[in-house]
């Protein structure tokens, strides 16, 4: 971004206080649409923030919001973090002196430990997206930009920088994703900021983004009910890892032949198959069709983000 | 679509989460037939805590009706 000259003001002051906060080695970062579906930036508002900490509860909301488009996604830990600009830009002339044009790239990288290419995959579907990214540093502390009043906003990545890739491990490594990205020319490094640690009472620094559910396979379909095998997408092809603990508040099933919702009766965990669930429901008509989603409200109750399935009656 | 605000309305028996609403109307007898072979617990038990004796019931007395 380019500095503006303070010709009219002169130069800024330049003392410090005498103890004062600065952030720390990143240790995740979060993963954000830069702007949300109405237009504004998906940014954290203050005086939303009970009593200005930013408590579980609001984490939650973030983390888990069952609105994907407003959600956070934390990465795993990083490693080998570097966040660096470039060298400046400057002209140079024939006797050698230069003139500053503008400040270099801040680039960003680091390594997940026991990336996979599950994680990659997901990764890389961010790559399209106008990216807004938050830090966490090793203190705790949340780090992100404030550009407007009252709002500590997500920092500008530059479009189609983001990158992710598979990195084997070998004899003496252990697996890992790598991913980077360039910060947007846009944004100034002079208005980073942050929530400090001491002002968040959630569990911030090492907080799990959320696993993707699918349904495998529906069976058992009768006007009152069905089963469904819910599983991750990690594991092996014949070996997916089941989605365990699920229960009746994290699914909402819509009759889409009726267009109404369907209030599900109970659901039942098996005991012998891990991430199979028996539902129960009042009788529905032969042909309709079901649509199982998560609920419609958030925040969701678990780190599990079921994508929608379809239960046709028989 | 509507949201189920579920939290004060799901009673856990065994493995399984119910909704305690759903079973307005019911007769053990339905409850029963609903549920043969899908739970691992007792039917009956189940019933009695889906189903308990103390619910408060709309009052019937002659004074209320007065």
């Amino acid at each position: 971004m380019a500095v503006l000259c303070a010709c009219g003001t002169g130069g800024g002051n330049l003392g410090r206080p005498s103890c004062f906060p600065v952030f720390d080695v990143t240790k995740q970062a979060i993963l954000v649409e830069y702007l949300k579906p109405d237009g504004s930036i998906n940014g954290i508002e203050l005086a939303g923030l009970t009593g200005g900490i930013l408590d579980q509860t609001y984490l939650d909301a973030r983390v888990k919001d069952v609105n994907g488009k407003s959600r956070w996604y934390p990465t795993p830990e990083l490693k080998n973090i570097t966040d660096e600009r470039a060298e400046d830009i400057t002209e140079t002339f024939d006797d050698t002196s230069s003139v500053f044009i503008q400040e270099g790239a801040r680039s960003f990288s680091g390594l997940i430990i026991k990336g996979d290419p599950v994680l990659l995959g997901n990764l890389q579907k961010w790559r399209c997206l106008t990216i807004g990214v938050f830090f966490i540093d090793k203190a705790g502390n949340l780090i992100g930009k404030k550009t407007r009043d009252g709002y500590l906003d997500p920092i500008l990545l530059q479009d189609e920088s983001f990158s992710a890739s598979l990195i084997k491990g070998t004899d003496t490594t252990k697996q890992k994703d790598s991913l980077s990205f360039i910060i947007s020319q846009l944004e100034n490094d002079a208005n980073l900021r942050m929530i400090e640690g001491s002002d968040i009472s959630a569990n911030l620094l090492g907080v799990g983004g959320l696993v993707d559910v699918t349904a495998t396979t529906v069976s058992n379909i009768t006007t009152t009910g069905f089963d469904v095998q819910l599983d991750t997408s990690f594991g092996g092809v014949t070996s997916l890892i089941p989605a365990e603990g699920m229960g009746l508040a994290d699914f909402q099933v819509f009759n889409n032949t009726t267009s109404s919702v369907v209030t599900v009766t109970s659901v039942t965990e098996s005991t012998v198959t891990a991430g199979l669930y028996t539902f129960v429901i009042p009788a529905q008509t032969a042909a309709d069709e079901l649509i199982v989603t998560n609920p419609a409200v958030g925040p969701l109750s678990k780190s599990l983000d079921l994508a929608q399935f379809t239960v046709n009656i028989p | 679509m509507e949201n189920l605000n579920l939290n004060n309305k799901i009673i856990k028996i065994g493995n399984t989460e119910f909704n305690k609403n759903s079973f307005e109307g019911m007769t053990k007898d339905e409850f029963k037939k609903l549920y043969r072979g899908k739970l691992a617990v007792d039917l009956d038990d189940a019933w009695k805590q889906l189903k308990p004796k103390n619910r408060v019931k709309k009052s019937t007395s002659k004074k209320d009706e007065d």
